[in-house]
């Protein structure tokens, strides 16, 4: 164990962990931050999207070493006080989740696409997000929220 | 109709406790017992669970359906109303539901109804939420409980403004009569009073609705796209430990030794517990458990299945006379004779594999096993069923455990079966404090359950008029025997396999099914067989079609006369779609193919480009109808019905489970590859309402049509007929080399 200082959503934390502990987990179970979910831990599904520097990354895979000094960005992050940003914004006009499960990190995907690319075409929205897999298969729903909120 | 109940009276001891200190108006009921008869291979069979590695012997029998009045309606010293079942949200959209049937027949506003669900100290005994019926089966009871509150709170405003009922409207909880005005609130406060639902409480007319039928948004929207809605997995109790499974290298394989000394020397590790097949170890924090159950010495004799994803047609058949053929064997005249004096009459056999549920929040749970009681937080379909099993586990009555049901993050029939409840339980009660227990991903894929594989055999041929002479279904299907039992457990492979459940005027009709044995646990994958059985139907009348000389929607209407709910929903979903069949040259093309499950109708217009050369196939555009009778909410619907599809494609087109040995080979998200974003197609649904009728299921009607309309919009495109799914580049071509 040791202690190791992260930068989450604007805040510094530190946390006494081992070398095992991944980033991930830190954030649930150490930070209490649930938002960020657990499918594969093996970075194949998406579910745990964080951004690491404004880029999407996933949490399950990243060691606390790999983040040093590293801003990141999780589901709680994203919002301006009581408002919304915009991509929860389209999400949530356009009905997007069933489960919801995997909307954290769907969404975190769809906000760095959108900050790289204001006005993403059909294309450019199937290559940002077609590592990020929803069971319930919402994937309309999210593609029109995308195109919605390019608009905001 | 719902037999009328008395409640004992240590239900309305039990009741008024779980309906809260508060004052307030009670009105309980009893869930009807056809309800749960309705599936009876619903029942978690603890036979899956053995073949898991759990220790333990003995047969399990859910709990009966509650006949007794102790489900609530209550209506709260603020006027607020709060409804208390078993079922479960997860994403289907009854919750919204739920509010709305209440709020319609109570008159209040929408957001006044609040629903909880799956807390097993609350609800009665209900149903778990499968097979689309929480709606459909609970919902019409639901609304008559809150008529019989209606007609109350109308009696006591009556009473307390020297009234006439007759001369009272009721608009947002506020009762308004020539005298004044009363509140819902003001007729609850003080009170603690406790009514049973009466028979002749009558719920609204449906050409009054205000509230039904309108395209509320869902009301969890805000939780699931800001990270706070809450899942089994993100449940937390003081003083809990993780706890991690020693699993088998494959499955039926029996655990010979274990050694926990290396691991039990690791930091965090807390504690371990050998019980049969069943190891497992326990630490502090999660990266503890994990790198410490890598350090457990165990050794296993493997059972060595020969089966295979490639042999398991063959041995099914085989060993089908293991069981007997299911149950569901429907005969109309002689189809065998008339069938052999006909020349062109044919067999088509059609293949399925296995599929996983592989739910992205894999199967977790928190166990609390103390000397006063035990409680359990899991996300499941079924909190009572739950209950039973670590009831029976434990040899705990079951009224001294309490399943704490939470929302799962995706379930599609996995959710039902209690598994990571019962290891975290076993686990709890050895060390004496809580744990949580969250399966991993290659655990997920290899421990679950799977949808069972299937071949079915049709023997059709048409007569001279170009219709039907004769139809002889005969469907193998994977099912699981647990060890000593000659009746498989259920995976309802049987849905839909009955042409006159969608066609209901083929006269000549022969269908039975026979279950052979699987190395898998077949269990519930959304609406399982009805999906192999569409697919199977639907295209070889499209076979037939041509035969014919017609066209798939002329044939189909042909047999549709009896049928005129389905034959509208196909013609809506044509209508839509801008069916152009035989385009052919441009390698795209249309399939259409039709499904009845749940109470509602269903059509479904699949529009594909494949590439002649590769084999490659591109999902264009699904359009669909559904006919739910009373649509209670269409927007809703819309989305089910869409993520049905979605889902269903992925079937179609990507998944199958592969394994030999009993192990998987492909148990992983990369391997199994379900389809993402840029598979999915455009997609359009029409909803078909009609508020006289009773509402049909919506959650599962639109996952059946899929493989059927894009196996048949692959030959319209192309020329060759697929005969085994998923649809893969491979054996696109060999279907093209056939054709």
């Amino acid at each position: 164990m040791a202690e190791t200082t992260i930068k989450v959503n604007g805040q510094e934390h530190t946390v006494d962990v081992g070398d095992d502990a991944t980033l991930l987990w830190v954030l649930r179970d150490d930070l209490k931050m649930k938002g960020t979910k657990f499918g594969c831990g093996m970075a194949e599904c998406g579910a745990c999207t964080v951004l690491i520097d404004g880029e999407p990354g996933r949490a399950c895979i990243t060691p606390l070493s790999a983040i040093a000094g590293k801003d990141i960005t999780t589901i709680e992050g994203i919002s301006d006080g009581d408002t919304l940003h915009p991509v929860q914004q389209a999400w949530i006009e356009q009905q997007t989740p069933q489960c919801g499960y995997c909307q954290s990190g769907q969404i975190l995907t769809a906000v760095a696409l959108l900050n790289e690319t204001p006005n993403p075409t059909d294309d450019e929205i199937d290559e940002a997000m077609s590592n990020n897999i929803c069971r319930c298969g919402t994937y309309t729903r999210i593609r029109a929220a995308i195109k919605s909120a390019a608009q905001k | 109709m719902i037999d009328q109940i008395t409640a004992s009276s240590m239900s309305r001891r039990r009741l008024l406790k779980a309906a809260g200190a508060g004052a307030g108006l009670v009105v309980v009921f009893g869930v009807p017992v056809q309800a749960r008869q309705a599936t009876p291979e619903a029942t978690p069979d603890i036979g899956v669970v053995n073949a898991r590695g759990i220790n333990y012997n003995g047969s399990i029998v859910a709990p009966p359906f509650s006949s007794e009045a102790d489900a609530f309606i209550k209506i709260n010293e603020d006027g607020t109303v709060t409804l208390a079942t078993g079922k479960i949200e997860f994403g289907q959209g009854i919750r919204t539901g739920f509010m709305q049937l209440i709020a319609e027949e109570l008159d209040v506003d929408f957001d006044q109804v609040e629903v909880s669900m799956a807390q097993t100290d609350v609800a009665a005994p209900e149903m778990g939420s499968f097979g689309s019926m929480s709606t459909r089966v609970s919902g019409p009871v639901f609304q008559k409980a809150a008529a019989t509150m209606r007609a109350w709170l109308l009696e006591l405003a009556a009473e307390a403004l020297g009234d006439d009922v007759a001369d009272l409207t009721v608009a947002s909880g506020i009762v308004t009569g020539p005298s004044g005005t009363k509140t819902y609130a003001e007729l609850a406060g003080g009170q603690q009073s406790m009514r049973e639902i009466s028979e002749d409480a009558t719920p609204k007319n449906p050409s009054t609705y205000t509230i039904i039928g309108k395209s509320i948004p869902r009301v969890d929207m805000t939780a699931k796209s800001t990270g706070q809605q809450v899942y089994g997995i993100d449940i937390e109790v003081e003083g809990m430990v993780y706890g991690k499974v020693v699993r088998p290298p494959s499955l039926d394989a029996t655990l010979d030794d274990v050694d926990f000394t290396e691991a039990l020397a690791m930091p965090g590790i807390v504690g371990s517990i050998r019980d049969g097949n069943f190891a497992a170890i326990a630490g502090e924090r999660k990266d503890q458990v994990e790198a410490a159950i890598k350090a457990v010495k165990a050794s296993w004799t493997e059972s060595g299945s020969a089966i295979t994803s490639e042999n398991i047609y063959d041995r099914i058949k085989e060993t089908a006379d293991a069981g007997k053929p299911l149950d569901q064997e429907d005969t109309a005249g002689d189809p065998d004779t008339v069938l052999a004096g006909i020349e062109s009459a044919a067999t088509y056999t059609y293949r399925v594999p296995f599929l996983s549920h592989s739910p992205i929040e894999p199967k977790s749970a928190v166990a609390d096993v103390r000397e006063d009681g035990v409680d359990i937080w899991v996300s499941t379909q079924d909190a009572f069923s739950s209950r039973a099993m670590v009831a029976k586990l434990l040899g705990r009555d079951e009224n001294e455990v309490i399943v704490h049901g939470q929302h799962p993050g995706g379930a599609f029939g996995s959710k039902i079966v209690p598994q990571a409840e019962l290891e975290a339980a076993m686990i709890s009660q050895e060390l004496g404090r809580p744990v949580k227990l969250i399966w991993d991903r290659i655990e997920e894929f290899q421990f679950g359950q799977f949808r069972p594989a299937m071949q079915v055999e049709i023997t059709a041929g048409l007569d001279e008029e170009g219709a039907i002479a004769g139809w002889k279904y005969d469907a193998y299907a994977a099912a699981y025997y647990p060890e000593g039992s000659k009746v498989p457990t259920g995976s309802a492979s049987d849905w839909s396999a009955n042409i006159h459940e969608i066609y209901p005027d083929v006269a000549e009709s022969k269908t039975i099914l026979y279950q052979g044995v699987s190395p898998l646990p077949p269990y519930f994958w959304r609406v399982n067989g009805a999906t192999t059985n569409t697919f199977a139907r639907e295209s070889t009348l499209d076979i037939l079609a041509e035969q014919a000389g017609v066209d798939p929607v002329s044939f189909r209407d042909a047999m549709l006369a009896n049928a005129p709910r389905l034959a509208a929903t196909m013609h809506a979903a044509v209508d839509a779609s801008g069916w152009k069949p035989g385009v052919g040259s441009t390698g795209e093309g249309y399939g259409i193919a039709l499904g009845s499950d749940a109470g509602s109708f269903i059509a479904q217009v699949a529009r594909v480009q494949v590439d002649p050369d590769s084999g490659e196939l591109k999902i264009l555009s699904v359009d669909a109808a559904i006919d739910p009778g009373l649509a209670l909410n269409p927007e809703a619907i819309t989305h089910q019905i869409e993520g049905a599809i979605v889902q269903s494609l992925s079937a179609a087109i990507r998944e199958e489970i592969t394994f030999e040995n009993g192990k998987l080979t492909n148990g992983t998200f990369s391997q199994y590859a379900p389809i993402v974003m840029r598979d999915a197609p455009a997609i359009s649904v029409t909803v078909l309402s009609d508020p006289s009728l009773p509402m049909g299921g919506v959650g599962e009607p639109g996952v059946a049509p899929v493989l059927g309309a894009v196996a048949n919009a692959i030959y319209d495109a192309v020329g060759a007929r697929v005969f085994q799914a998923p649809f893969t580049a491979e054996r696109i071509l060999e279907a093209l080399g056939n054709a």
